[in-house]
């Protein structure tokens, strides 16, 4: 019997074949390579479930690392962002900032443009900025 | 009446005298008558009647004569009465002493009849024989006749002259009578040894007498004159004596007996010095003369030369030709007088003799008192080969010996080495006239298997013939062979990896084809040995098989197991298969070299080749299914196996086991 089951992304929207291989019980060609078999074959389609993920939360930003503070030293100031949770959890998410309040003001003092970020979860550093 | 009667003299020894006396007559008175008978007449002599037979004075009454005959020299001088008496016969005296008788006496006077002998002659004298200047000359005087003999005769020497009338320069005669002993009175007187000398001349000269010509020889006459002691009368007799003339010839010449002599060549201050021929009587005098036998060639010059004196003096030292010849020194000594002047033209008769010796020769070069030998370093003395038949030469530097004509042996004494008897001297003789030996050995001589490689030495003994070991000296030179096969290079098959895959069917790999080459040795008449030598595992090298002569490696087919490829759980497993390839000598056991080299060799398992093995294909496809990723699994069944089957070849076999399905 088969099962199928995989939460592989890279198969999403393709069509694997599957094979039943009929090999040497001492001498399995999947181990042995080069071992005798006859494979015989079928199709498996692989739909995309980011096209209605299982599950999509936003998780509280509490991180303790999130209380900021300067003092105009030139230092920067990071905020680490806690990433949103989706399922499966290879469906992509983009973040943007789209906004700075400043507290008792009106407008903030910080443009969004003084602020850096790398808002890409794709474990590579942006410029000095990881992750989130 | 009475006859006459008148005395006589009767000279002794003369003939017998006889007288007569007239017969006595008988007168009668008054008147004749012959009534008285015959008359007997008596004769006496010295007062004794005269018998028949009266030696001195004989009477015959019947012729009455007398006859005085008497040889008795006693009665020389002396005289003696003789009578004649008669008286009647009938009546005599004696016994009619009346009767008448008549007697009448004389004297008969004995005279000397050595005052005039009867007869004195010489005689004949004997020459003694030749005086040779030795001993006594004797001369013994056949004396003079005189009678009668009781008269005695002295002799004298009263001249000696010689035949020849020669005489001294002074005029004088060579030997006068005082020169003479002669015992010329016949008295009985003897010399000291008892011996009479009556009439005995004795005369001797000695040796000087002759050489100085105090007594020269020749013949002498000897006068002796006999003196008849009282009448004085003489007579004179001749005899000669010859002195000979000793040396002409003389009585002998004796050669020394000269005794072989041998040189030692080369030698300095070797002579001989024999004594002389010896003349006899010593005072001859002789000459000598020799000659030397020629050595051959002729050219060569003599080795004896006349010395001082009696002295030979050897030399010779320019080669060693006079070995085996003999150079005779023959000398003849010649003994002629000198004394011909007296000889009266009587021909020399010369005494020769001869002697020699035969001198012979010693080869100095036989020892140490005249030879030494001196060694010379020699040029290069070791030498190495490997049989490979190249020719090497050891040039042999010559000793030096003194004296140089002394030739030197140069004779191969020994070979020695790791085999014997197989490199002879016999055939390593040192060249005389290049002074060189070559040598060579080639693979042939190798292969031969009996010279077995190492080193040779050549012993070579310098000799000048001599037993002494300082005349006998060695050198040597080595000569190591080395063993070709020792060097030999190995070329090896270029070993790549094999594989075998169980089951397979048997697989040749003949390195020659299989690994470009086969196994090679230069020098390719080495002996070799290919071998294959056992794997770390029993099981493979049962496997495997190892042509020597065709140098091939065979992996015979097998099938009964998957453990040399790993068991149940390697596809194949790598071996290491060791072929070593040996090298030999003829004259080894143990192998020279040894090439050793690995090869892989992996054994594969059929089951995981398809080649081998194979599943009889199933051509049904499987349905298609969806699945969207991330969900819940699903599960469906394939189709079944049944009628899928293992194919196996070349052989067939179980090995790879059953058939499973897998997803």
């Amino acid at each position: 019997m088969f099962t199928v089951s995989t939460s592989d992304p890279t198969l999403v929207d393709t069509r694997q074949t599957y094979s039943v291989v009929n090999c040497l019980a001492d001498w399995p060609s999947n181990v042995y390579s080069t071992a005798p078999n006859t494979v015989l074959s079928g199709f498996i389609d692989f739909e995309d479930p980011c096209d209605n993920p299982f599950t999509f939360d936003v998780p509280t930003q509490n991180n303790a690392n999130n209380v900021l503070t300067g003092d105009f030293s030139g230092t920067n100031v990071d905020f680490y962002l806690n990433a949103f949770t989706i399922t499966p959890n290879f469906c992509t998410l983009t973040y943007t900032i789209t906004g700075i309040t400043e507290a008792g003001q009106s407008s903030s003092s910080v443009p969004l443009v003084d602020l850096t970020s790398d808002l890409t979860f794709d474990g590579a550093n942006s410029g000095s900025l990881s992750d989130g | 009446m009475t006859p006459d009667l008148t005395d006589q003299i009767y000279i002794v020894f003369d003939d017998a005298k006889t007288f007569t006396h007239a017969a006595f007559q008988l007168v009668t008175t008054p008147i004749s008558h012959s009534l008285c008978g015959g008359i007997t007449v008596t004769a006496k002599y010295d007062n004794n009647v005269i018998t028949t037979g009266e030696p001195v004075l004989s009477y015959d009454a019947s012729t009455r004569t007398f006859t005085a005959d008497s040889d008795d020299a006693t009665l020389i001088g002396g005289t003696k009465s003789f009578s004649i008496t008669a008286q009647l016969t009938n009546y005599p005296t004696a016994t009619n002493p009346t009767a008448d008788s008549q007697t009448i006496t004389k004297n008969i006077f004995f005279q000397n009849p050595c005052l005039d002998p009867f007869t004195f002659v010489s005689t004949s004298q004997t020459d003694p024989s030749a005086y040779g200047y030795t001993g006594t000359l004797e001369f013994a005087l056949n004396q003079f006749t005189i009678t009668p003999s009781i008269c005695g005769v002295t002799y004298a020497c009263t001249g000696i002259t010689r035949s020849d009338g020669l005489k001294t320069g002074s005029g004088a005669e060579y030997i006068a009578c005082s020169d003479v002993s002669f015992d010329g009175n016949f008295d009985g007187s003897t010399d000291g040894l008892g011996a009479v000398t009556d009439g005995k001349l004795t005369f001797s000269a000695t040796g000087t007498d002759y050489t100085n010509d105090v007594r020269p020889p020749g013949t002498y006459t000897v006068t002796i004159t006999g003196t008849a002691t009282e009448s004085s009368e003489t007579q004179t007799a001749t005899f000669s004596f010859t002195l000979t003339d000793v040396c002409n010839p003389l009585t002998s010449l004796t050669a020394p007996g000269y005794v072989d002599q041998t040189y030692v060549l080369t030698a300095t201050g070797q002579s001989y010095t024999p004594t002389d021929f010896v003349a006899s009587p010593s005072y001859c005098p002789f000459t000598t003369a020799h000659t030397i036998s020629d050595l051959s060639p002729a050219s060569l010059p003599d080795a004896v030369s006349k010395g001082s004196g009696l002295t030979w003096d050897f030399a010779y030292s320019q080669d060693l030709l006079p070995l085996g010849q003999t150079q005779t020194v023959t000398v003849t000594a010649t003994a002629t007088t000198a004394k011909t002047s007296f000889n009266s033209g009587a021909p020399n008769v010369p005494t020769t003799q001869t002697d020699d010796f035969d001198l012979t020769f010693t080869n100095p070069c036989l020892s140490t008192t005249y030879t030494t030998l001196s060694s010379s370093a020699q040029g290069t003395s070791s030498f190495t080969d490997d049989y490979s038949g190249a020719s090497q030469t050891f040039t042999y530097t010559p000793y030096t010996v003194t004296p140089n004509i002394c030739p030197l042996t140069v004779t191969c004494k020994s070979i020695t080495g790791p085999s014997t008897g197989v490199l002879n001297c016999v055939d390593y003789p040192i060249d005389s006239v290049s002074n060189q030996v070559s040598f060579s050995f080639d693979t042939a001589v190798y292969q031969a298997g009996a010279l077995t490689p190492g080193a040779y030495t050549f012993t070579y003994t310098v000799s000048t013939g001599g037993a002494d070991a300082a005349l006998n000296q060695d050198f040597s030179f080595t000569l190591t062979l080395s063993d070709p096969c020792a060097a030999a290079v190995v070329t090896p098959p270029t070993f790549s990896a094999q594989e075998y895959t169980i089951s397979d069917v048997t697989k040749t790999l003949p390195f020659a084809s299989s690994f470009g080459q086969a196994y090679s040795v230069s020098p390719a008449y080495c002996a070799t040995d290919p071998a294959l030598q056992a794997t770390t595992s029993a099981t493979l090298d049962s496997k495997l098989s190892f042509d020597k002569s065709t140098q091939t490696l065979t992996i015979n087919q097998f099938f009964d197991s998957l453990e040399l490829s790993g068991g149940s759980s390697l596809t194949q497993q790598t071996y290491t298969v060791t072929f070593t390839y040996q090298v030999f000598s003829p004259y080894s056991v143990a192998a020279l070299k040894t090439e050793t080299n690995t090869m892989n060799l992996t054994i594969k398992n059929p089951c995981v080749d398809t080649s081998f093995v194979t599943i009889e294909p199933y051509n049904t496809p499987l349905a298609n299914y969806g699945y969207v990723v991330a969900s819940a699994e699903i599960s469906f069944f394939p189709v079944n196996s049944i009628g899928l089957s293992v194919q196996t070849t070349p052989v067939v076999h179980s090995l790879c086991g059953a058939i499973k399905l897998k997803g």
